[in-house]
């Protein structure tokens, strides 16, 4: 049976494991935004960031049978997809010591509009602003910049029990957020 | 192995946030195969994070949709179904109000932004010009006080009664107009020197001061620099003396005055 009617979120992935493309379409404009600032945190430059996006839309459209629904959200496997492109980036590009830090945050800018698909985070980015200053440090540089905590500790001159129990303070303190 | 254990150990967050090396990694991902809830717990640990990563979303330029679009679907295509025109509309719909409104919000901000960046910029420009005045403010008031102390000092001296007054004036065979004067506390011990005009010494000579106490000359001292005439310039301590005087010596001065280079000799005015 082919669905002719709506894309919804119950049967998006049903139908892009049918290679439909007008859920391809769907996947774009509820998704993009989110994985488009993910991308931008991590790599600042716009022109690079859209090439990268492209290059993971393309990495899960290729790959969507394998989602397996029973072991993640749709949304964290692609953003797995586009942050390990990502971080394949970084670090490669890192290994060529050119990694150059240009100061575009201000591009970064967190749309009303992404809210749509996820009502329930209005007001997110304030609080993952009340992480303490320590805390947000080492997401940044794991989560969005690729650094293991071995890397960290040596790079910032953390010791390595310290660097650990941020990061874990910080996921605990947003998975409270989160789930209140 | 308890997986209560290792679920409190930590290292499912550490895996969430990605600050394992692969080798701890693929550990993880083993004992997640293994055990349900170790599994469950770290899609939770993962999901939070994607959630958390939704705070960044920023829409891609609008242009950007069909570049990516195509660019999928060329990959692979067999299974694909063209879209109804039903569904093509709909997207339609669904993007482009968002994208307009991204692409407004996006150029009312970066305005913002740009005026919010003048405005530090002309703030930190006033600020460093204040900061560098007040600098500058600061070393010149110092220098008024420092003057002023010394002038203060000069005129106690000057005032003092205990102070007497030695006109040191040319000798026979020198300019007549040569003067320097000292001015001695008796109650300080302490000599000052003012000269009004002396010629200024070689480079390889200095002037000296003597004391002239009982028929023995006391040296008192070398100077040189005689362009800070106005101020009286404190050259030290005797107990007392019956006259002073100021020979021409080689640099460094000498150990008994040079007679013949005498220039400039004086004893106490009378009052």
């Amino acid at each position: 049976m082919k669905s002719k009617g709506l894309v919804t979120p119950e049967n998006l992935v049903e139908l892009l494991q049918q290679k439909n493309e007008a859920a391809l379409g769907y996947l774009y404009d509820h998704y993009s935004g989110a994985l488009y600032g993910v991308l931008l945190k991590m790599l600042k430059e716009p022109e690079l960031c859209q090439d990268l996006l492209q290059e993971s839309f393309v990495k899960i459209w290729k790959n969507i049978e394998r989602f397996d629904a029973g072991k993640a959200s749709l949304y964290t496997w692609m953003l797995n997809i586009t942050r390990n492109n990502a971080i394949d980036y970084i670090r490669s590009k890192r290994n060529k010591n050119q990694q150059k830090n240009q100061g575009i945050d201000n591009f970064v800018y967190a749309l009303e509009s992404n809210q749509k698909f996820n009502p329930q985070h209005i007001g997110l980015n304030e609080l993952v602003k009340s992480l303490p200053a320590e805390q947000q440090q080492i997401v940044q540089l794991s989560y969005f910049e690729g650094f293991t905590q071995q890397e960290i500790s040596e790079e910032y001159d953390i010791p390595l029990g310290t660097v650990k129990s941020r990061g874990r303070a910080a996921l605990q303190k947003l998975k409270k957020m989160f789930n209140q | 192995m308890d997986t209560k254990e290792y679920i409190a150990s930590g290292i499912l967050e550490a895996y969430a946030l990605g600050l394992l090396a692969e080798e701890e990694r693929s550990q993880v991902e083993a004992m997640a195969a293994k055990h349900p809830n170790i599994q469950r717990q770290l899609q939770e640990e993962v999901e939070s994070l994607s959630t958390f990563s939704q705070a960044y979303a920023v829409q891609p330029p609008p242009e950007l949709r069909d570049k990516v679009l195509a660019a999928a679907l060329k990959t692979e295509n067999k299974a694909a179904t063209e879209p109804t025109e039903k569904e093509k509309v709909q997207n339609q719909k669904g993007t482009s109000p968002w994208a307009v409104a991204a692409t407004v919000l996006f150029l009312i901000s970066g305005g913002f932004n740009f005026f919010q960046y003048q405005q530090s910029q002309s703030l930190q420009q006033n600020l460093n010009r204040t900061e560098l005045r007040l600098a500058e403010m600061e070393t010149q008031n110092e220098v008024l006080v420092a003057r002023y102390e010394i002038m203060e000092e000069n005129v106690a001296v000057l005032t003092d009664p205990n102070t007497a007054q030695f006109i040191m004036k040319g000798v026979e065979g020198r300019d007549q107009q040569m003067r320097a004067d000292i001015f001695w506390n008796a109650s300080t011990e302490t000599v000052y020197l003012d000269v009004k005009n002396l010629p200024q010494p070689p480079s390889d000579k200095d002037y000296q001061l003597w004391a002239l106490k009982d028929g023995k000359p006391i040296d008192m001292g070398i100077f040189n620099n005689l362009t800070d005439a106005q101020e009286l310039l404190k050259v030290g301590q005797v107990p007392g003396a019956d006259a002073f005087a100021v020979t021409l010596e080689p640099k460094g001065g000498s150990e008994s005055p040079t007679l013949e280079e005498m220039y400039v000799y004086g004893e106490p005015v009378q009052v």
